[in-house]
């Protein structure tokens, strides 16, 4: 057995809207474990979204407590938590999130030089990435409304892994992309998983679910059951008939 | 229409009320200036004209007064009418404010009936009867000396006091303001016989009030030399004096400051607006994009462009409608400060009732101009199509060259993003540093006012003409004083001494002030802005107006005459002085003497070694040389008390302009800023959520505006340095002063372009503070 990188108390998330209190995170007990490709999955709703930011300290649960390997982090400052992302976590998301008004290697290099001193090695780095992800050096100068959907989400995982991060989230990852995109950006989430970073991915799409080694189910607020797939392989149906047939029960 | 300009107007709450204040402050310094511009004067003209005030006026003391002076002014073709009236005057210390002044004062019969340079009392009177030596005292004592009826109005004479008690204020146009030397005070009859008996008996005065076809001073001039009492100030020793003015000097005196001010604000008005105009645009620009798919919805449902653009125009013309009336109906709160602030030196009670013309044209103006600049901004919308808008406006964000790529930068990450969004964000930038540049350049004009007005005097004191030394002393004329004269340069207190002495001259009908000095080397107020100053006999320097007026330059000739000797004179210089409205001149005693050979130097200006107070050597002298003079004069206290009125009005509008300039540059900033925020909240998110904190996001931010700011901060200051000399120049020419030649002190401009260049990144790091608010969850959550 891993080590949990991640570990929650009782996490418990509640949005108020209108004086109508909605409780989306209902003490939540999980733990993550190091080198995992952990999916989480569930209706819409769910609470996959909200739990993916409370894990990564992009928002601050209700109730309950959040371990980040030793450190307690859901009562660190705002500017603490911006610290604490920057070195330990890296965010791909469905809309990418790339800075307009920078080009891809700058949109890099923004979250590269944020913790790297090292301004030739963090660039060597950035651009070695970049054309680990098949972004060649002659869109490095364009930006992002220059590319094409899927360059730009494989920009943004290059962005997410610049500073070698411990854990890549990732939420919907492949959610605006089509078919041939997708495939692209989770084989490059699958290479990062390999090389032994975590992943921890939210996904309705069972083909990136797939990807994971460990499927988390969630349904109003709780985590309603765990499958364990065992690591990625291409072509494996047996991993295939194995997460249907646990999405099936889970009532997919 | 209505409906999409008050919806949008609700939408933006903050950036319309940051906008209603600057045109509050916009149309309350525009319609303030004006009224101060035409009403002010006017408001003064208009009690000569109901007063029925005299060309001119002067005051003989009766011991010098003969039958030779009525044969005169009656055979005088040039005097349509005159009237002589018998006054008493008196030399008295008072109490102003918390201050002992000491002041000439001309007692007059109250009851006396008069038709010419008649006085009105100034707001409400109290009953005489009963009352311990009522008196009726100008206006300016209320004004400005915290005086109120009822009050007792104590004058300490050598000998006695005499106290008085005020029964009214008044308002006349020679007597009001001490500048002009006298203060009027009227008595009731009884007390006027009461009060002439306290009063020495050299202290009874004949007054002549005249009118003529063509005002000028020949009778004043005439008048000394029939007295003999040739005396250009006022003396001590009244029975040595003659005194006089013309109303035009006396118009001029009073109410120059508030005509400059005035300009000098509706300059400043109209620089805000300005502003204003920049921000509106901007605005407008802004939220073309940032409404883009609104836009689209709303030409997709079938409005047009001219209907979109008409409501932006209805939009911003409503908060400039709105601004402006406020501002305007504001500036008649200001109007008891603005007349206290003039009031010591016009004497003028400004009772301004509502102005409808002045307030028309203010809102006339702000409003057309901010309908062109709204249509011309709003034009843009016409070229977009619905289906563009509706996508976001793919063509509005055209990002087409990457500026300052990281990878090549050098510098700290927050810099080199800040320097980024700088060139990025181009045109805001340049709009940031044309604003800057105008609230610096009137700032840089604000703070030459304020430095030469109340910190270092001595430029400020020159507009005059006067010369700057620290005693004055008048000798006879029929005695040798060559050896009092030797004996005072000998003191060691004393540096120098000078004779300068001024005469009236005439070059053709035009009465010309000419200044006679043995050397001008000595001469410490150099007037001279072009040429030189006379150094020979045949040698003349004239006033720059004068010079104008003549057709006159450097290297021409011109005949100036003195009681029928005219003589030709070579021009050498030309000089500032706003005597006589700049009709001045300057001769060598050598060459003065060729037209009046019997000319003896009386007038001899002293002036003392460093840290030596003329009061304690005017005391010494008194002393020392008793009765070997006729008069004596502490030149630092006349110019110290002289220059307090001009200080106090000029280092309170600096301040305001000041302080008001630091206002514009917070809600510019914050408008601005604002907005930023607003348009950069998905990149300041995105920014969030990868790890930046709010600080470095503030700094960024902050960091991003300072070249803009700097760089306007730098080219204001450098237009204000480079152009308040010449500006002041074009104000002040009417009244003489051909070049401004203000002390422009660069450490203090550099000093406050660096509290403004600081006050702007406070004011930024205080504004991007809300960016702690924008949580990269909201960013995604959205």
């Amino acid at each position: 057995m891993t080590n949990a990188i991640i570990k929650t108390e009782k996490l418990c998330k509640t949005f108020s809207t209108g004086g109508i209190q909605q409780h989306v995170l209902k003490n939540l007990n999980i733990e993550i474990y190091e080198g995992d490709y952990t999916v989480i999955m569930g209706a819409s709703g769910a609470g996959k979204s909200t739990l993916l930011y409370a894990l990564s300290g992009m928002d601050k649960p209700t109730l309950g407590q959040i371990r980040f390997r030793n450190e307690t982090i859901e009562k660190l400052s705002n500017d603490k938590l911006a610290v604490f992302r920057r070195k330990n976590c890296g965010f791909v998301f469905q809309q990418m999130f790339l800075l307009d008004n920078m080009s891809i290697l700058d949109n890099v290099l923004a979250a590269g030089l944020l913790v790297s001193k090292d301004r030739k090695k963090i660039v060597e780095r950035a651009k070695d990435l970049l054309l680990q992800v098949g972004l060649s050096e002659k869109i490095w100068r364009k930006f992002p409304s220059q590319l094409s959907g899927g360059e730009a989400q494989r920009a943004a995982i290059v962005r997410a892994l610049i500073n070698e991060p411990k854990v890549v989230f990732a939420d919907e990852p492949t959610g605006s992309l089509n078919s041939a995109a997708g495939t692209a950006a989770l084989d490059v989430l699958t290479r990062v998983n390999e090389s032994g970073q975590s992943v921890i991915m939210v996904t309705h799409d069972l083909r990136s679910a797939r990807r994971g080694n460990r499927i988390l189910y969630m349904r109003d607020g709780v985590i309603n059951g765990t499958c364990e797939l065992g690591k990625y392989k291409s072509g494996d149906a047996e991993r295939h008939s194995k997460l249907k047939a646990f999405l099936e029960e889970m009532g997919w | 229409m209505k409906m999409l300009a008050f919806a949008n107007i609700r939408k933006s709450k903050n950036n319309t009320v940051t906008l209603l204040i600057m045109f509050i402050v916009a149309g309350l310094l525009l319609n303030a200036g004006l009224l101060v511009l035409f009403n002010y004067s006017g408001n003064y003209s208009k009690m000569t004209e109901d007063l029925n005030s005299s060309d001119m006026y002067c005051a003989i003391p009766s011991s010098g007064y003969s039958s030779q002076i009525k044969e005169y002014l009656d055979g005088n073709d040039n005097i349509t009418e005159y009237e002589m009236r018998n006054a008493r005057w008196c030399l008295a210390d008072i109490k102003f404010r918390d201050e002992i002044r000491e002041e000439y004062f001309l007692f007059y019969d109250a009851d006396e009936q008069i038709t010419m340079s008649k006085w009105k009392t100034a707001g409400e009177t109290l009953p005489v009867r009963d009352m311990e030596l009522p008196a009726y005292i100008p206006i300016t004592y209320k004004l400005s000396g915290g005086y109120e009826l009822g009050d007792r109005f104590e004058l300490k004479l050598p000998e006695r006091s005499v106290n008085l008690t005020i029964a009214g204020f008044t308002q006349d146009s020679y007597f009001n303001v001490r500048s002009m030397m006298l203060m009027g005070i009227y008595l009731p009859h009884e007390t006027y016989r009461e009060v002439s008996g306290m009063l020495p008996e050299d202290s009874e005065t004949q007054l002549v009030f005249a009118n003529m076809k063509k005002p000028d001073s020949e009778i004043l001039t005439h008048v000394r030399e029939i007295t003999k009492l040739n005396d250009a100030l006022v003396t001590k020793q009244f029975k040595n004096s003659v005194m006089g003015i013309d109303l035009a000097m006396v118009d001029q005196g009073r109410t120059m400051m508030a005509d400059i001010m005035s300009i000098m604000i509706v300059v400043f008005s109209l620089i805000v607006m300005t502003v204003c105009l920049i921000v509106v645009r901007f605005r407008i620009k802004n939220s073309i994009e940032e409404d883009m798919q609104k836009t689209g919805s709303l030409k997709s449902v079938g409005y047009t462009s001219n209907q979109i653009i008409s409501s932006v125009v209805l939009q911003f013309s409503f908060i400039a409608f709105l601004g402006t009336i406020t501002g305007i109906l504001l500036s008649y709160l200001t109007i008891p400060f603005i007349s206290g602030l003039f009031a010591e030196q016009s004497g003028v009670l400004w009772e301004q009732g509502f102005d409808a013309g002045i307030g028309l044209f203010t809102v006339v103006f702000f409003l057309l101009a901010v309908m062109i600049v709204s249509l011309i901004a709003a034009k843009r919308m016409k070229r977009i199509s619905p289906i563009t808008a509706l996508r976001g406006g793919i063509l509005t964000h055209n990002f087409r060259k990457n500026f300052i790529p990281l990878d090549k930068a050098r510098g700290r990450l927050p810099l080199v993003l800040a320097l980024k969004s700088t060139v990025q964000n181009a045109k805001q930038s340049i709009m940031i540093c044309i604003i800057l540049t105008a609230v610096a350049f009137s700032s840089t004009f604000a703070v030459v006012m304020f430095y030469n007005s109340v910190i270092d005097t001595s430029t400020f004191a020159k507009v005059p003409g006067s010369e700057l030394s620290n005693a004055q002393m008048v000798l006879y004329p029929d005695r040798d004083n060559t050896d009092l004269v030797n004996k005072i340069g000998n003191m060691s207190e004393v540096k120098k001494t000078a004779f300068l002495d001024y005469v009236t001259m005439k070059s053709d009908r035009t009465i010309v002030s000419v200044g006679v000095m043995e050397d001008y080397e000595k001469k410490e107020t150099n007037l001279v802005y072009e040429g030189r100053n006379p150094q020979h006999g045949n040698e003349i320097a004239i006033g720059g107006h004068f010079a104008e007026a003549v057709e006159k330059e450097i290297g021409d000739s011109i005949v100036m005459t003195y009681q029928d000797k005219k003589v030709e004179y070579l021009i050498t210089g030309l000089t500032q002085g706003v005597n006589l409205n700049g009709m001045v001149a300057w001769l060598t005693t050598d060459g003065y003497k060729k037209t009046d050979p019997q000319f003896q130097h009386i007038t001899l200006e002293i002036y003392l070694e460093e840290g030596i107070g003329a009061a304690g050597f005017i005391k010494n002298l008194e002393k020392e040389f008793e009765g070997q003079y006729r008069n004596l004069m502490d030149i630092d206290l006349l110019f110290e008390e002289g220059m307090s009125s001009y200080q106090s009005i000029v280092s309170q509008i600096g301040i305001i302009m000041m302080a008001a300039m630091a206002f514009i540059v917070i809600l510019v900033l914050y408008f601005v800023i604002n907005s930023s925020i607003i348009q950069r909240k998905r990149e300041l998110g995105i920014q969030k959520a990868i790890g930046y904190t709010t600080f470095q996001l503030m700094n960024q931010i902050t960091i991003g505006f300072m070249p803009s700011i700097i760089t306007g901060v730098t080219i204001g200051s450098i237009l204000g340095i480079l152009s308040t000399n010449p500006l002041m120049s074009v104000g002040m020419r009417a009244a003489g002063t051909m070049k401004a030649e203000f002390i422009i002190e660069p450490g203090l401009i550099i000093l406050f372009s660096g509290i403004i260049v600081l006050t702007s990144y406070v004011t930024s790091m205080a504004i991007t503070y809300r960016i702690r608010k924008i949580s990269a969850y909201t960013l995604v959550s959205e």
